[in-house]
């Protein structure tokens, strides 16, 4: 009887429900199966903790790349007994840029490995996580000092004004080692992160560090990008400072400002008895270009060009010719003379930049000079101001024992559109083995054009010896010239 | 009884076809429509771009396989890590780089993918796609892509200048690339040889690379040349030549032979000048 039953219940209805069972539950598993995406996922994260650091790395970048389905596994990884994943795990999630990922991060602003409170602290800035702050502030009192280095970064990026006071305990902290041995880091990124937050309050203590001869520069420049009513009524005291390296740290606050009314401060140092802070003086007046900001630096940076210190010297030139000043052209003349090469250089380009007609015999008159960086100088100079006694000069130029010289020229010859070039041109591509010199000479035959250049470039885009670039540039002129547009190839190679 | 377990298997089977057709036969429509890649020069990145059609009404997420990709020296094949989702769009640079770590997004229409290539040897090789959902291969292509070999030759050529009691040859070379597959890495030595003493008085080496129909210049310096051979018919002249590294001095009666070999995988060319030498080269 027992046996009855048992065999009914395997050879009839139940054994054929059970097989039906059988089937169904394949067929589900087949169709259910487990996602390749998540599997790959596990996967990944399983060797973020990889002993070969080339796989860990690897498995985090694919994890980046996964984005999105990566990161319930990744936060699930923030609390693996191994710091190496713990870490990884929260620089991907910085990477991927998830908000939900914020909180687990905070969580782990605790965690016993400094790897891991850097790399979610990070993070924490990519992500721009404001409830982070609180969090992230707390942490600039770490032990290590990488980890506050990384608070730092992160609450900068936040942008958050409650982190200014924060920040500046760091900032006038002396015990950290890394700001001694690493050129300030410490120091440096906190007045990033200061300036990054812009709040007015950073701006006493940043300009109290403008004596700093390490990071008084930087301080200088995070001043440049506050609000000039901000910063510049404080400054006036700095630009009187009997310190010179405060002086000129607080003439280069005046870069950034650009406010006209340290015009009259500026110029009154232009006769400090510091050079460095003549020197930053005449510099920063470039940046007043309006006519009437113009009438008054000239002068003053006219009689600068007879400093006793050449750098001085040197920076009143560039200026001059920044602000395109026609009465400093005699001065700036004389200077091509000059014994210091600097000099003659930034003469020679403030004379280009002015683009008198007046300079040229000046300028040809030395193209003999020993050094290529006159020659180029003049030969650049002689393009801009653009009058047509300097087509011969350039032509010769052509024959230059320096290529940058040559190449200039070429250029040159190109902008200035006279067919007496094509010839020269020519002939010197017969000869001219420099591949930069080569394709500046197509190019300006590109630029000339007319039936001689046309040939040029023809023989020079069949030339199967040819440098490709050289040849491919021919080629794209010839299509550019015969197509009746303008002429122009990229210079990049 | 029998009636039944004839019911049973029927139905069962039934099921059982209703199955593997749900599981094998309802998968999206995609297609590869189109497969091309231009040659790529040895040990440079190609590019293999693909069309895929996806005819349904919705997008579908699929995984690409692609076999061959990349070939390394030993003509193993790596695993390919991205490629370039392109949106159709005009601008050729909104595209998009994507991880082969994820499926891809297809919306419905053709969708321009590509796939990165790269190559230790030149040949032939066919590159595999699979088109893949859920484990269920829905199209599979293969593209023959070609690694051409470079065609390399060299050329030397030299100039003189007599100066006070010494005749200065500087010469100069091209290693010159006329294949359609560039050379990267060839080994280029030069050798100076005395020819009364048989003796080999300077070698040197560089590694160049040319990319296909183009030369590059062998010396290292713009506007110095590549070697330069001084015979001194007094007291040499004591120039240093700097920043020139291959210099030789030699007397009135010197000869030297300049000889320049480059070799590129088995590929060997090489080039002669005598100096000094009325016809110049050999």
């Amino acid at each position: 009887m027992h046996m009855t039953k048992r065999y009914e219940l395997f050879s009839c209805r139940y054994a054929k429900f059970f097989i039906l069972l059988l089937l169904f539950s394949g067929i589900c598993s087949g169709c259910l199966g487990h996602d390749p995406l998540e599997a790959r996922v596990e996967k990944l994260v399983k060797s973020l903790g990889d002993e070969d650091q080339n796989i860990s790395s690897a498995s985090s970048y694919a994890l980046v790349d996964i984005g999105e389905p990566a990161v319930n596994s990744l936060i699930k990884a923030l609390k693996d007994d191994d710091p190496q994943v713990r870490s990884l795990a929260a620089y991907a999630l910085g990477e991927i840029g998830d908000q939900k990922a914020a909180a687990p991060l905070i969580e782990v602003l605790d965690d016993p490995s400094p790897e891991v409170r850097m790399r979610a602290a990070s993070s924490l800035g990519w992500l721009r996580a404001s409830e982070a702050v609180g969090p992230l502030i707390g942490l600039l009192k770490d032990e290590n000092e990488t980890v506050v280095l990384s608070a730092v970064c992160a609450l900068g990026a936040l942008k958050d004004p409650r982190a200014v006071e924060p920040l500046l305990e760091v900032l006038n902290n002396d015990d950290y080692t890394v700001h001694i041995s690493d050129d300030y880091t410490m120091h440096m990124d906190v007045i990033l992160a200061l300036t990054d937050i812009g709040d007015p309050r950073a701006v006493d203590p940043l300009l109290d560090l403008l004596d700093d001869t390490y990071v008084g520069s930087r301080a200088a420049n995070a001043l440049g990008h506050f609000e000039s009513e901000e910063v510049f009524g404080k400054l006036t005291k700095f630009l009187r400072s009997s310190n010179p390296t405060t002086r000129v740290n607080a003439v280069k606050v005046c870069y950034g400002l650009q406010d006209p009314a340290s015009i009259p401060y500026l110029i009154e140092m232009l006769d400090d008895k510091a050079p460095d802070v003549r020197k930053e003086a005449a510099y920063a007046l470039i940046y007043f270009i309006e006519p009437e900001e113009v009438a008054q630096t000239e002068l003053p940076l006219i009689d600068a060009l007879g400093d006793r210190d050449p750098e001085v010297q040197e920076v009143a030139a560039r200026s001059l010719g920044r602000i395109e000043s026609k009465d400093s052209i005699p001065y700036l003349k004389e200077l091509l003379q000059a014994k210091n090469q600097n000099v003659q250089i930034a003469a020679v380009a403030a004379l280009g930049n002015i683009g008198d007609p007046e300079a040229v015999d000046s300028l040809t008159a030395i193209l003999g000079d020993d050094s290529w960086l006159v020659r180029k100088g003049i030969v650049d100079s002689l393009v801009k101001i653009g009058d047509p006694r300097a087509i011969d000069p350039l032509i010769s130029s052509l024959g230059d024992e320096n290529y940058r010289v040559r190449q200039s020229a070429a250029d040159g010859l190109g902008q200035l559109g006279d067919q007496r070039a094509v010839e020269p041109l020519l002939k010197a591509l017969e000869t001219e083995r420099e591949r930069e010199v080569r394709v500046a000479e197509v190019r300006a035959l590109g630029e000339l054009g007319g039936p001689e250049a046309i040939e040029g470039l023809r023989r020079i885009s069949t030339d199967m010896e040819e440098y490709g670039y050289v040849r491919n540039a021919a080629e794209e002129l010839l299509i550019k010239i015969e197509e009746g547009g303008e002429a122009n190839v990229s210079s990049t190679s | 009884m029998r009636k039944n377990t004839l019911i049973y298997a029927s139905v069962t089977f039934l099921i059982l076809l209703l199955g593997i057709f749900w599981y094998y036969g309802t998968g999206p429509d995609v297609k590869i429509v189109d497969m091309h890649a231009p040659p790529v020069g040895v040990r440079e990145s190609g590019q293999l771009d693909m069309v895929l059609q996806n005819n349904g009404s919705k997008p579908v997420d699929v995984w690409l396989e692609v076999e061959n990709a990349f070939v390394d020296k030993n003509g193993d094949a790596r695993s390919t890590s991205r490629l370039i989702i392109s949106s159709d769009s005009e601008n050729p640079w909104d595209v998009e780089l994507v991880s082969l770590q994820k499926p891809i997004h297809l919306l419905p229409g053709n969708n321009s993918v590509s796939v990165w290539l790269g190559y230790e040897l030149s040949g032939e090789y066919p590159v595999n796609v699979k088109v893949v959902e859920n484990s269920r291969i829905l199209d599979e292509g293969t593209c023959l892509v070609q690694i051409p070999m470079p065609e390399l030759h060299l050329k030397l050529e030299y100039e003189m200048e007599s100066r006070n009691n010494s005749d200065i040859y500087r010469i100069y070379g091209y290693l010159i690339n006329n294949g359609s597959g560039s050379a990267r890495d060839v080994s280029t030595n030069l050798t100076v040889t005395d020819e009364q003493t048989g003796k080999t008085v300077l070698t040197s080496s560089v590694i160049h690379y040319v990319r296909s129909q183009d030369k590059t210049a062998l010396w290292t310096w713009p506007d110095y040349p590549y070697a330069i051979v001084e015979l001194a018919h007094g007291d040499p002249s004591g120039e240093s030549y700097m920043p020139v590294q291959n210099v030789v001095i030699g007397t009135g009666g010197d000869q030297f032979l300049i000889n320049v070999t480059s070799t590129w995988q088995d590929q060997v060319v090489s080039a002669e000048l005598l100096i000094p030498s009325e016809e110049g080269s050999r």
